[in-house]
């Protein structure tokens, strides 16, 4: 999996991941989190457009990774899920705990 | 008595480490720790050596030809005989080896260290070898210390190994054996975890209105989710003698849930009761959205729920559902490794439920299942849960009135 940060605004941070989103990959988003998290960017949103595959240890990266950015004061919001990666969202009904974007850029904007 | 070379010997008749044992020694890690070895010692070729019935198997190996080779148990008496390690600087001026280069392992060498690492149990479980075609510059007399200390360093992972198979065999055996716990009713499940141990669990355990089951899958894979599946098999155990199965995952909540919170883990599950006289099932699905009925006669479907898993949401509630299983029906309760047999999509639980329409026994249908996850690319944890009520028994004629 590949991961490119960039930012939205001073405190927003989008992370654009793509390839398969699962336990090898689970640490790289700890990190990137953390470090935007520690930079002072807690708002992060996950671009998961090119997330070929997600599975339970993916989501939980996610989980973790929206932990990280409300323990830090921030928000975690998701945008342009791929079928299968919603599919696991929805599976979970955690569809109902994260919110989804259709533009990364925008996943912040009035809120 | 048996010598040590002797029970060397034995394991290539038998399996002194497990072969998933011996794979940790092909991780990165293991070879990062083998090309260290290489620079420091100079040497040209290294290897960990394991004993069985095809020869040595070299892991970590590198400057060797084969992975695996014919290895003369002369060297083995040898070793033992110099109590674990053997420090050759040039074979070419060491009688014991005729004075000669010597292959080792598929590999013409002169000089030569060698020693025996133990599991955890004391017991010798492979070799660590160093060799070079060249004799020079010789290990010399220092290197013998940390050459040993090195041999300790490997030795560490081979018992942290062992334990993991401890591990194993641990969450192995809390694997219910029961195949009817409850008159009137079949039960079958497996578990088949991506790595040693996971963090899937199942259960069932008769109650007193009939019978309890749960399949709940711990996010993450390993050691620490295993532990914690542990944790929930046993939270929701002691739960037996409460009637509603909210109540057994309320009190899950309150013993795991902080520690949720601080972990970043968090638990999908399903746990129900089944209450023996009227096929009557109550259910919390909490996040987990994989159970699925099928019936005797007509479409399977699958049981959505609308609860997110158990460690997200500290204000999180948890609703209790309610089916009835007809006689003839099948309730399955799967993990989300299913999903891997068709490519992650939710096709997967068409494919189990067409599977458990043709099986005559819900035994035969979770070993169908199993079949299929095992030739399956998996990346996750596989678990299947089969409740089957009996289909209703044809009255003889003497018995009609």
């Amino acid at each position: 999996m590949n991961i490119t940060v960039s930012e939205a605004s001073a405190d927003v941070a989008i992370m654009t991941l793509s390839g398969r989103l699962n336990a090898t990959s689970a640490d790289q988003i700890g990190a990137a989190v953390r470090s935007a998290t520690d930079t002072g960017r807690p708002r992060i949103v996950l671009d998961l457009a090119a997330v070929v595959f997600m599975d339970s240890s993916g989501l939980g990266a996610v989980v973790r990774a929206l932990k990280t950015a409300r323990g830090a004061g921030g928000d975690l919001r998701v945008a342009r899920p791929s079928p299968q990666a919603r599919l696991v969202f929805e599976l979970t009904n955690m569809d109902r705990v994260l919110d989804f974007f259709d533009d990364p850029l925008t996943a912040f904007e009035g809120g | 008595m048996a010598t040590p070379a002797a029970i060397i010997r034995a394991a290539r008749g038998g399996t002194a480490v497990p072969r998933e044992v011996e794979e940790r020694f092909d991780t990165p890690e293991a070879v990062a720790l083998a090309e260290g070895a290489r620079s420091w010692f100079g040497v040209h070729a290294g290897a960990t050596i394991f004993l069985g019935p095809d020869g040595a198997r070299l892991r970590s190996r590198f400057g060797f030809p084969d992975a695996v080779a014919p290895l003369d148990d002369r060297y083995l008496d040898l070793l033992f005989d110099e109590d674990g390690v053997l420090i050759v600087d040039d074979t070419t001026s060491d009688a014991r080896f005729g004075r000669a280069a010597v292959d080792f392992a598929g590999l013409t060498v002169r000089r030569l260290a060698l020693a025996v690492l133990r599991g955890a149990d004391g017991e010798p479980a492979a070799i660590y070898c160093l060799a070079d075609p060249d004799p020079s510059p010789g290990f010399g007399a220092h290197y013998r210390q940390e050459f040993a200390a090195l041999a300790r360093k490997i030795e560490e992972t081979l018992a942290a190994d062992t334990e993991l198979d401890r591990a194993v065999e641990v969450q192995r055996s809390l694997l219910p054996t029961d195949d009817a716990p409850l008159p009137g009713y079949r039960i079958a499940g497996f578990c088949l975890p991506a790595r040693e141990v996971g963090g899937d669990v199942f259960d069932w355990y008769p109650t007193p209105e009939g019978l309890a089951f749960t399949v709940a899958d711990v996010m993450g894979k390993g050691l620490g989710p295993a532990i914690v599946a542990a944790a929930v098999r046993a939270v929701l155990r002691s739960a037996v003698r409460k009637r509603k199965p909210a109540t057994a995952v309320r009190r899950l909540v309150d013993a795991l849930g902080s520690d949720f919170a601080a972990s970043g883990e968090f638990v999908t599950l399903v746990h129900g009761r089944v209450r023996a006289d009227d096929g009557r099932v109550r259910y919390i699905d909490a996040g987990h959205g994989l159970a699925v009925v099928v019936p005797a006669a007509g479409e399977h479907r699958r049981l959505a729920g609308e609860d997110v898993p158990i460690g997200i949401d500290p204000e999180a509630r948890w609703a209790e559902r309610e089916l009835v299983l007809a006689p003839g029906d099948t309730l399955l309760v799967c993990s989300d490794g299913v999903l891997d047999l068709a490519d992650g999509s939710l096709a997967a639980l068409d494919t189990i439920a067409d599977v458990a329409r043709r099986a005559a026994t819900v035994e035969e249908l979770v070993d169908e299942v199993r079949e299929l996850a095992q030739r399956a690319a998996r990346s996750d944890d596989v678990t299947v849960v089969a409740i089957r009520r009996d289909p209703t028994p044809v009255r003889r004629p003497e018995e009609a009135t």
